[in-house]
């Protein structure tokens, strides 16, 4: 059966029979906890499945899709803020992953490799898109559960706080979202995401501080404001 | 850059925690077209690079080669195809080494590499070649930027081919790696199809190439991008 990338899929069918349902996997403890580093168990995991993909086992792409899709969700979430987006994104990334599995060299790192190419999907889908208002946010995501004893107004002020984060976010420069994105939340080191972006590691330190600039003054501005 | 210090980031909150997490949907639908393991891919690529230097061969054993072939010197020959065998070394190292975590070589050194390909050329004609002659200049020299442009037309092609779909990250900077190094080769057969051996005569009308197959590989970025 023919999808075209870029609709809804909650309603299919046809699913290959490679591609067995996934478990919806359980939310972040708490806002603000960085990423996983690049290098850990779970990367490592990971950098096995896809070499074994790029050998050309290719009853591995299911197990490699349940293990790194999330990853590149969340990253990809983190750049285009919009949960439906991310998951088309997701799928566009996976295909494009699937057509350059020979060029992934043995012993190289999975993850960064997939936040690549999520890049150059969401690069696509820009340059695709006539304006701006494609990005906009559509899901504000799950609220995070208080714990029993927070008084209310503390909870209100967290998610101003994230919406401030979000909406600054979005009005950052496609370079310095991606990089902050890159450092801060998908744990990447300086030359890691570099390498990821294909930039001088000196041109991504001052994207990811300008951003960083840009959203530490948004929250200055808020918590002002609320006093 | 003392005061860049990227820890302070971790005071900004993720505001896409809850979700980011989540596992996206299953993928459906769209048949996978078939795509080459990594042996493969290296078999392709290793067969485009003979095809590429044959093409060359052909070149000077069915079109033209110098009539003074048997006269040069062998030091002569040696520098003469042997400075841009060189130069395209690097330029193709520069587009496809893998780098330290296996996304290709990062744009610093990459960036260095393609530099020294372009310095070894030019700097090792002028040293190892003759001054000009007394010959017209511009006439020979177009003729020979015509006929490197073809000789660097296949190998372009086929590197551009063979690393479809390949390079992650910085493709435009890798492809055009691609072309400086294909330049380079034809600059190569081209010291054994013309017998004008002054400096100024190679570097415009030999190496110009390399330039050129830079700015077209670079505009062939897209193809090779994954």
């Amino acid at each position: 059966m023919w999808v075209p990338i870029g609709e809804s899929f909650t309603d299919l069918t046809a699913i290959l029979p490679m591609a067995e349902p996934i478990q919806k996997a359980p939310p972040r403890a708490a806002a603000g906890v960085a990423a996983p580093g690049a290098v850990d168990g779970a990367s490592r995991a990971l950098d096995a499945v896809m070499d074994r993909y790029a050998r050309g086992e290719d009853g591995a792409f299911g197990e490699l899709y349940r293990a790194g899709a999330p990853r590149v969700r969340g990253f990809l979430l983190r750049l285009c803020g919009d949960a439906a987006l991310a998951d088309d994104l997701t799928q566009d990334a996976f295909l494009r992953v699937h057509r350059a599995r020979g060029s992934f060299e043995r012993g190289a790192a999975a993850l960064p490799w997939f936040f690549a190419i999520a890049r150059n999907a969401f690069l696509d889908h820009k340059r695709r898109e006539a304006t701006r208002r494609a990005l906009a946010v559509e899901d504000r995501g799950v609220p995070s559960e208080a714990p029993a004893d927070t008084r209310g107004d503390e909870v209100l002020a967290a998610s101003e706080t994230l919406d401030v984060v979000r909406a600054t976010l979005e009005r950052l420069t496609a370079l310095q979202r991606e990089a902050f994105v890159l450092i801060r939340f998908e744990g990447l080191s300086v030359s890691e995401a570099a390498q990821v972006l294909g930039a001088t590691e000196a041109a991504v330190k001052i994207r990811a501080f300008r951003a960083y600039e840009a959203l530490r003054a948004a929250l200055e501005r808020q918590s002002k404001g609320a006093r | 850059m003392a005061d860049l210090d990227l820890r302070r980031m971790a005071d900004i909150p993720d505001p896409f925690a809850g979700t980011a997490g989540e596992s996206p949907p299953p993928l459906v639908g769209k048949a996978l077209a078939a795509s080459p393991s990594r042996a493969r891919v290296r078999g392709l690529r290793a067969a485009a690079v003979g095809i590429a230097v044959l093409t060359e061969v052909a070149w000077l054993v069915l079109v033209e080669h110098r009539p003074d072939l048997a006269s040069v010197s062998p030091s002569g020959l040696v520098l003469g195809v042997g400075i841009p065998l060189l130069a395209a070394a690097l330029a193709l190292a520069a587009a496809t080494r893998r780098g330290a975590l296996g996304l290709g070589e990062s744009t610093s050194r990459l960036l260095v590499l393609v530099g020294l390909s372009v310095a070894v050329f030019v700097v090792g004609t002028v040293f190892a070649a003759p001054r000009d002659g007394g010959e017209e200049f511009w006439g020979h020299t177009l003729r020979c930027i015509g006929v490197t442009a073809a000789l660097a037309a296949a190998p372009l092609a086929l590197g551009v081919w063979s690393f479809r779909n390949a390079f992650v990250a910085a493709p435009v900077w890798r492809s055009a790696a691609l072309g400086v190094a294909a330049g380079a080769l034809a600059a190569a057969t081209m010291s054994l199809a013309c017998s004008t051996d002054s400096a100024l005569h190679v570097l415009v009308g030999h190496g110009a190439m390399m330039l050129v197959g830079g700015a077209v590989g670079a505009a062939l970025g897209r193809a090779t991008r994954a």
